[in-house]
């Protein structure tokens, strides 16, 4: 190919733009740029970047937003305002669900880039149910062989900025976080080793418990060891028994019982999950879940 | 158990994430010249960080150092965005009056050519979508001094029956291609006259009058006095000028074929072979370095 029909890397032309080329170099791509309008407008839109005055990160602050059409306008006005009756109706009906159902999302700032990004995949990226405020999505394809799931970009970002802000993760919430991050780009290992020693430092905390039974789950289902199904039984029922109005508990404890092959158990797991699931979607899938298993 | 910290790497996931902050500024700055409305912009940001990532974060990887990795990045997202825009915008491309024009008449003629909107109509989506501010006085300017590449339309048989034949008078159809004919001797006697120039000077040239850059940005590119500059700008179109009428054009005969919207001079001399390929932004055989 003639050279005058290539062009430039995109690190020549930063050296053009900052100056730092001998004399040859730089007629060199100057008898390029003469020609090339693409490149002319690389070199000079550099210098105009660098130029300009700082615009502020929070014009652009690292966000998901996906592509929405008008219709989305109103149907978010409906939601909203359906949603606003369901949370008067539930604080008059059952007000101990309220905190269940949001407080989780408060408390966890640093997975809301995570729960946007994993929001606009077409399907969730494990079977089990996270926990902390991560929106309805279908299960992934059972028919993809394990480990051949592709992770988006914007999944990757976020997971990899919380990996970032992670700092040496002897924080447990950071290492949950991390552990969640870990979970969604299909690091199993490292998210079940996070998650363990988060269980460990608070024994309490349900949530936890019930992401750990998920990731058992889910490293089985890829092929993991053996006893992972009963771990993920066990970290299940350890997270209903510290709070029993944790619906993704009961849902990952259902799905646990099932793959582990206990039909009648399973059965009744599943019809538990299905009273105790608040959206639609959520207790759509569980209650799908009845006919396979019944014995 | 392995809750102790990894060693951190300068891996290209690491630089990327030192860098994100940086990204995110260049993306904004570029969906901004170029007028994206929030659906494109997200969408081109989307498209920018698909880049950096892929292929093992192969942008950092391939970095050597030579220079800064901010002004790096930038030169990346830019040749990103033009990949963004090939993609979007298929084989279209501006015409060489909406390019001199700016970004504003390239965004005009992409509504109104490409999209098919009417003026109006694109007036309004400028305002709407893409924040343009510009009274609709001067977008009638804008318009007018863009060549007419109207798009065939098929209409059914019937309802052309009450249209006017639009055909135009023959001495309309003579004048425009002898205008024609015009602008051609005028583009070889440029494009030859062009040639003669340094390598620095056409490009001088082209950044002035066909990218319509100003003074200033040109300067501070080639690292030139200002002044200078003028005088060097001056001093060339005299040549030029000397040089056309040594090929038998006078300043009248291409002054009209200048303003012409009908015809549309290729000055620069080059072919659109090596202005049309777009710069890959990955390993590519069309880079050299």
């Amino acid at each position: 190919m003639a050279l005058e029909e290539r062009h430039p890397d995109a690190e020549r032309l930063a050296e053009y733009a900052e100056g730092v080329l001998d004399a040859e170099a730089r007629a060199e791509i100057e008898r390029h740029l003469a020609d090339c309008l693409a490149c002319r407008a690389v070199v000079m839109e550099t210098m105009a970047f660098l130029d300009s005055p700082a615009i502020p990160t929070s014009v652009s602050a690292p966000r998901v937003v996906p592509f929405r059409s008008r219709r989305w306008v109103t149907s978010l006005a409906v939601g909203l305002a359906a949603a606003a009756a369901l949370v008067l109706a539930i604080r008059v009906a059952r007000p101990e669900w309220v905190s269940g159902l949001f407080g989780a999302r408060g408390d966890r700032p640093e997975l809301q880039e995570l729960i946007a990004a994993v929001a606009n995949e077409p399907t969730r990226p494990v079977e089990g149910r996270l926990s902390g405020g991560f929106k309805y999505a279908p299960p992934p394809s059972p028919t993809r062989g394990p480990g051949d799931r592709e992770v988006s970009p914007d999944i990757r970002i976020a997971a990899a900025k919380i990996e970032k802000s992670a700092g040496d993760v002897s924080n447990p919430s950071a290492q949950y976080a991390l552990g969640i991050a870990s979970l969604t780009v299909g690091d199993l290992d490292k998210a079940i080793a996070l998650l363990e020693s988060v269980a460990r430092a608070r024994p309490s905390d349900a949530s936890t418990e019930s992401d750990l039974a998920v990731a058992y789950l889910e490293r089985a289902r890829r092929g993991g060891a053996r006893d992972d199904v009963s771990r993920s039984v066990s970290a299940a029922e350890r997270a209903i028994g510290i709070d029993s109005h944790l619906e993704e508990a009961w849902f990952n404890r259902a799905l646990a019982l099932e793959r582990a092959g206990r039909p009648n158990d399973a059965a009744t797991a599943w019809t538990e999950a299905v009273d105790r699931q608040v959206e639609a979607r959520w207790k759509d899938e569980a209650r799908a879940h009845l006919p396979t298993v019944k014995p | 158990m392995t809750g102790a910290p990894e060693p951190v790497e300068q891996t290209g996931e690491a630089l990327f994430l030192s860098q994100l902050d940086l990204i995110e500024r260049v993306i904004s700055f570029v969906s901004s010249r170029h007028h994206l409305p929030g659906a494109d912009a997200d969408d081109f940001a989307s498209h920018v960080k698909v880049k950096l990532i892929e292929d093992d974060y192969g942008v950092f990887r391939k970095f050597r150092g030579r220079s800064t990795l901010r002004t790096y990045l930038t030169t990346v997202i830019q040749r990103a965005f033009q990949d963004y825009r090939n993609s979007a915008w298929g084989k279209w491309r501006p015409s060489a009056e909406a390019v001199r024009a700016g970004e504003v008449a390239i965004l005009l003629e992409r509504l109104t050519v490409r999209d098919r909107y009417s003026f109006e109509e694109a007036c309004e989506l400028m305002e709407m979508n893409h924040q343009v501010t510009v009274p609709r006085a001067e977008l009638e300017v804008i318009a007018g001094r863009l060549p007419s590449r109207v798009r065939r339309r098929f209409e059914p048989e019937e309802s052309l029956a009450d249209v006017a034949s639009d055909q135009r008078p023959l001495d309309e159809v003579v004048a425009d291609q002898e205008r024609a004919l015009n602008a051609a001797r005028v583009e070889a006697a440029l494009g030859k006259a062009m040639q003669a120039l340094g390598a620095q000077d056409r490009l001088i040239f082209a950044l002035r009058f066909h990218d319509g850059r100003t003074f200033v940005e040109i300067a501070r590119l080639l690292r030139l006095d200002q002044k200078g500059l003028y005088r060097r700008v001056d001093r060339l179109l005299k040549e030029l000028h000397g040089a056309l009428t040594a090929s038998g054009i006078d300043g009248a005969e291409a002054l009209e074929i200048f303003k012409s919207a009908a015809v549309s001079i290729d000055w620069r001399g080059d072919t659109e072979g090596t202005a049309e390929p777009r710069p890959s932004t990955g390993e590519g055989e069309q880079e050299w370095r």
